[in-house]
């Protein structure tokens, strides 16, 4: 080992927000510039939208490129059970489709992908070239 | 041992990569911008193997 680096990851890939959505069962609709809360529609850049699920969720752009996530977590709204307490699942999915997409840039595959207590691990080799 | 990347993604804070295998300033050079574009690094450590210098073996199968 040689290195250990540690960051904070902010929403700037839409690609693989949509991604993380998709691997949930949801889907990011690009565009729709309203999401439905606990009894009103709020404003958005984008919403995410789960079957089964009453609340959804708004994607809003940031003067800085970046999006964050807003969403009425409320128990009958039923979000909780697709993306986690607070969207904690979706945005560790994202950070999983973001890391894939970047280490692809860069040669890398995963060649093993695991969970261990709550984390996802994944393991990058550069990819071989094929002749 | 070939060049690795482990990254550890917890469900809240920060993702964790792990060089393994490389010699040097290797890993870090590979994996800086896919940092820079995900976003703040909050931490870097170097550990023993960044000071090894790469051996000729490694040299030659490059």
């Amino acid at each position: 080992m040689s290195h250990v680096t540690k960051i904070d990851v902010v929403i700037n890939n839409l690609d693989a927000l949509a991604e993380a959505c998709q691997e949930l069962g949801g889907e990011l609709l690009l565009g729709v510039t309203e999401y439905k809360e606990y009894y009103s529609k709020k404003k958005c850049t984008h919403c995410i939208r789960f079957k089964g699920a009453s609340y959804e969720i708004g994607v809003q752009a940031q003067k800085d490129g970046t999006f964050i996530l807003e969403a009425d977590f409320w128990s009958s709204g039923g979000l909780t059970g697709k993306v986690g307490t607070g969207g904690t699942k979706l945005q560790q999915q994202y950070k999983c489709s973001a890391v894939k997409s970047e280490m692809k840039k860069k040669g890398f595959k995963v060649t093993k992908s695991w969970e261990q207590d709550g984390n996802i691990q994944m393991e990058f080799e550069k990819a071989r070239k094929s002749y | 041992m070939g060049e690795k990347i482990v990254v550890t993604i917890p469900p809240k804070g920060d993702i964790t990569f792990e060089g393994k295998g490389f010699k040097g300033k290797g890993c870090l050079d590979t994996v800086k911008d896919v940092m820079k574009s995900l976003g703040r690094v909050t931490e870097q450590r170097k550990t023993g193997d960044y000071h090894k210098v790469p051996d000729v073996k490694q040299k030659i199968a490059q």
